[in-house]
């Protein structure tokens, strides 16, 4: 669903940082997350709350490619794959989605986006930083848009936004703190009293590493995503299509992520979320990521 | 227009003799009979392709600006019809004659000079456009010799909001290869300060290595060694100035000054013009550079500047007779050479101006023959132009040397070692080589203009032989005085393979990817993405290894040695940030 790739997508391209001019880098991820609750707009956690009968299962693949144009300007293809399912279909909840509830599978939204540093901690720069847009698009999932299981609203979207960094030493290792603010626009899918939905919205992420030996970094992360105009889940009509896409939504999530360099040019990494906070949207949404990044590709094509 | 020894000009002025002769101007000594005062006449030949505006908006340019350091132009008069200029003679020769690769105290000392008329010509809206050691003079002063600013004749002068194209066309480059700004030879009107800044770096870098600092590559031009030893500041500058990105550079002759002299307040004083300029000694001056003067085809004296003695003035050459042989010559020559010994070695006098070298306006207008896409087609990515890549009507095509070919191909291992140029006959092109000696890269010269060719590099300071450009030239050319002798200077180690570490705690890996020419990417980690940038560079004879990325932004300098590494990378402005590697 949605707030699978948004979550994700603060993951991979958060922070100022590009991989140089002419290199390039890969990075592969699964994700799984498991949702039973939906929180509504009187509530938050867990005094509203709906019950999706025995939850929702998803699973997902990502491929983030990301290349230097120039030494401070990337260009990033973010690819997403999802397979969503309902752990019971005989419940309430499907009972009234009907096929709403059916299993959805496809490529989500794809994603490009160019980044542009613009302070460069290097160069003595108090912080790095960097200025992005973005555009993305989904046409394909439009026809399960309204699926509880959907991977995407089938809207082309256009944004643009920030990263912002700074790293140190630490020990024999470092210290890196890195996060991003996007907003975008999105094609209206319907009106709701005149207004276009879904709105404008806004994600982000911060996160906070430590390499004490450098080899591994640990530490928090904290993402949200905001839609701040649109419909609340329980006044809805579950019987149109855009009703998710009509949402007004607000969503924190926290948790953290591992990486090791297991050789140069290659790392691992896991990461674990949870929502802390939540507003029309999952409540006790546990998200689990694994990936590999492979970089200096470009290097690896230098002439020996 | 040849005008007689005797000849009188206008009612007061007497010719005492041709100074230089140039395809498009003559210099003539010609003294005020009334005062008794030496003066040079500068008059536009026949042939000249340039239009006599244009020497006088140099006349009016030049003597608007009043500073020590620059050659002041007192009058214009007409001589047969035709307006010429009078100027201060400076009877001293100019930095290209010097061989480069001074000392280091006198080198910054010149500069600062320098900077100082510089500067003075950019708070008058002026920029020169053409800074090279040709257009630098050295006046004998009291106390030793004061460098002047010459050849302000494709000075542009710039008003605030100044969008007008004057003289110089839109689209049209002009300037000397080598030393003229990669976006000025693409479209000189547009420019701005920063263009003279390229070519005050060049200057620098010459003034203390005795070459210039791009070498042809396949790939690109790519900056030869640094210059500063462990101090990594000036080599930090230097590839700032150098930058192909007009942003990446100093904003200002001051910026260049107050990082140049941060430690020198006395220096910095004048750099800024706070103070007056500073005569430079002899000692120290220009190293003895043996040149064998039959293989120069001039006749000319060498330039051996004897230590706290200064040279005598010599009798005009016979290299006066020959013939310009085109805008096909003087693009090739103008790009490699007139640096080192052209005008100096010809006249062993004292050219006011120097008329010898190709003047830079005349590349210009080869250039607008050649058409301004040609051009720009010739600097793919805005890099300094390589010379002999500049596409010119009528040019020959570059010649390679089986040699330099050879030379080049073999040099691929991991140590290099110090080849030793062979002594090639006049017209043979050679390897060039870097500052230690090893061969570097196989660079062509299409043709040359003999009353003006030498080769780039060519001339060789110490017992670090740098040959340089090969040339094609015809006889007559100083291309055999490019070729080093046979050195004994030991192996060089070259680093291979990939080294990682640490740099301020980040992950840090420098892979050398190319042992010549010597590039290595240069990857730093910031959290979990990887930055990996492109550096080129070389390898001193001393063991460091100094590179410098391909957009000039960042310094990379280290010693490897054995299975470690140690050094310090510098990117833009930013701190020196120490690193260490192993294998």
């Amino acid at each position: 669903m949605l707030w699978i790739c948004l979550v994700a997508a603060a993951l991979a391209s958060g922070g100022p940082y590009t991989v140089g001019a002419r290199s390039a880098s890969v990075y592969l991820g699964l994700e799984a997350e498991r949702i039973t609750r939906l929180a509504t707009s009187e509530g938050s956690y867990a005094d509203s709350v709906i019950d999706v009968d025995d939850g929702i299962a998803k699973t997902g693949a990502k491929a983030i490619l990301s290349y230097g144009l120039f030494d401070r300007t990337e260009l990033e293809l973010t690819l997403p794959y999802a397979a969503n399912h309902l752990n019971r279909l005989d419940g309430p909840i499907c009972e009234a989605l009907g096929d709403g509830c059916d299993r959805t599978s496809g490529f989500a939204p794809v994603q490009v986006r160019v980044k542009q540093v613009v302070l460069d901690e290097l160069t003595g720069a108090p912080f790095s930083l960097a200025l992005a847009g973005e555009m993305r698009f989904g046409g394909w999932t439009w026809a399960t848009r309204g699926r509880l299981t959907n991977v995407g609203l089938g809207t082309f979207d256009a944004g643009g936004g920030l990263g912002f960094g700074r790293s140190g030493g630490l020990g024999s290792g470092y210290w890196a703190l890195s996060g991003s603010a996007d907003a975008r626009w999105r094609t209206p899918l319907t009106e709701v009293d005149g207004s276009a939905v879904p709105g404008w919205e806004t994600d982000g992420g911060v996160e906070l590493l430590f390499a004490p030996q450098g080899v591994v970094a640990i530490g928090p992360e904290v993402a949200w995503f905001f839609r701040p105009n649109g419909t609340d889940v329980e006044t809805s009509d579950l019987s149109d299509p855009d009703w998710i896409g009509a949402l007004s939504v607000q969503k924190v999530a926290l948790g953290g992520s591992a990486h090791l360099r297991a050789r140069q040019g290659v790392t691992v990494s896991a990461g674990v979320f949870h929502n802390v906070w939540a507003v029309n949207n999952p409540v006790d949404a546990l998200l689990v990521t694994a990936g590999v990044q492979v970089s200096r590709l470009g290097a690896a094509r230098a002439r020996p | 227009m040849n005008l007689a020894t005797g000849e009188r000009v206008g009612d007061r002025l007497r010719v005492e003799g041709l100074v230089s002769e140039g395809g498009s101007a003559c210099v003539y000594r010609v003294r005020h009979e009334a005062l008794g005062v030496v003066y040079a006449l500068k008059v536009l030949t026949p042939r000249s392709p340039f239009p006599a505006e244009r020497l006088l908006r140099e006349g009016r340019i030049q003597a608007a600006l009043r500073h020590p350091c620059i050659v002041q132009v007192v009058d214009v008069v007409e001589v047969a019809g035709a307006q010429a200029l009078i100027m201060e003679y400076v009877d001293g020769p100019t930095l290209a004659g010097l061989g480069g690769g001074m000392e280091r105290g006198v080198a910054r000392t010149l500069y600062a000079d320098v900077l100082a008329a510089v500067g003075a010509a950019h708070a008058h809206g002026v920029l020169h456009r053409d800074l090279k050691p040709q257009n630098i003079l050295l006046a004998p002063v009291t106390g030793g010799w004061l460098p002047k600013v010459a050849d302000f004749g494709i000075a542009r002068i710039v008003e605030a909001g100044d969008t007008r194209p004057g003289v110089t066309r839109f689209g049209v480059g002009m300037g000397t290869p080598g030393y003229t700004s990669p976006e000025q030879l693409r479209d000189a009107a547009s420019v701005d300060a920063r263009a003279d800044i390229y070519s005050l770096g060049v200057l620098l870098f010459e003034l203390l290595t005795g070459h210039l600092p791009f070498d042809a590559d396949p790939d690109g031009p790519r900056m030869l060694a640094p210059v500063s030893g462990d101090v990594p500041e000036v080599d930090i500058l230097l590839a700032r100035m150098l930058a192909s990105d007009p942003e990446a550079r100093p904003a200002s002759v001051a910026e260049v000054a107050e990082a140049l002299y941060a430690d020198e307040p006395r220096l910095l004083d004048i750099a800024l013009g706070r103070a007056p300029p500073l005569p430079v000694g002899m000692t120290g001056l220009v190293r003895p550079v043996p040149v064998d003067a039959a293989t120069t085809g001039t006749g000319g004296s060498n330039l051996t500047i004897v230590p706290g003695v200064a040279s005598p003035p010599s009798s005009p050459s016979s290299g006066r007779s020959v013939v310009w042989l085109g805008v096909v010559g003087l693009v090739a020559v103008a790009a490699v050479g007139g640096v080192f010994l052209g005008p100096w070695l010809r006249s062993g006098s004292a050219p006011t101006v120097d008329a010898a070298t190709p003047p830079a306006i005349e590349v210009a207008e080869a250039r607008e023959e050649a058409g301004a896409a040609a051009l720009a087609g010739a600097l793919p990515g805005a890099q300094p132009v390589d010379p002999a890549a500049v596409p010119v009507p009528g040019s020959a095509p570059p010649i390679a040397s089986p040699d330099a070919t050879a030379a080049a191909s073999s040099s691929t291992a991991a140590v290099r070692p110090a080849a030793g140029a062979s002594p090639a006959p006049v017209g043979t092109p050679v390897a060039a080589t870097d500052p230690v000696g090893a061969p570097a890269a196989a660079v062509a010269v299409s043709a040359a203009a003999p009353d003006s060719l030498s080769a780039t590099g060519a001339v060789v300071a110490d017992a670090a032989p740098a040959a340089s450009a090969a040339s094609g030239a015809p006889e007559g050319s100083a291309a055999s005085s490019a070729v080093a002798p046979p050195t004994s200077a030991p192996a060089v180690a070259v680093p291979s393979g990939e080294w990682t570490g640490t740099l301020g705690g980040r992950p840090f890996l420098v892979r050398f990817s190319s042992a010549d020419p010597l590039e290595a990417e240069v990857t730093l980690a910031f959290g979990v993405t990887e930055r990996t940038t492109r550096y080129r560079g070389s390898v001193s004879a001393d063991g460091t290894v100094r590179l410098v990325s391909v957009d000039g932004d960042g310094v990379l300098l280290g010693r490897f040695s054995g299975g470690s590494a140690r050094g310090t990378l510098v990117v833009g402005k930013g701190r020196p940030m120490d690193w260490q590697l192993s294998r």
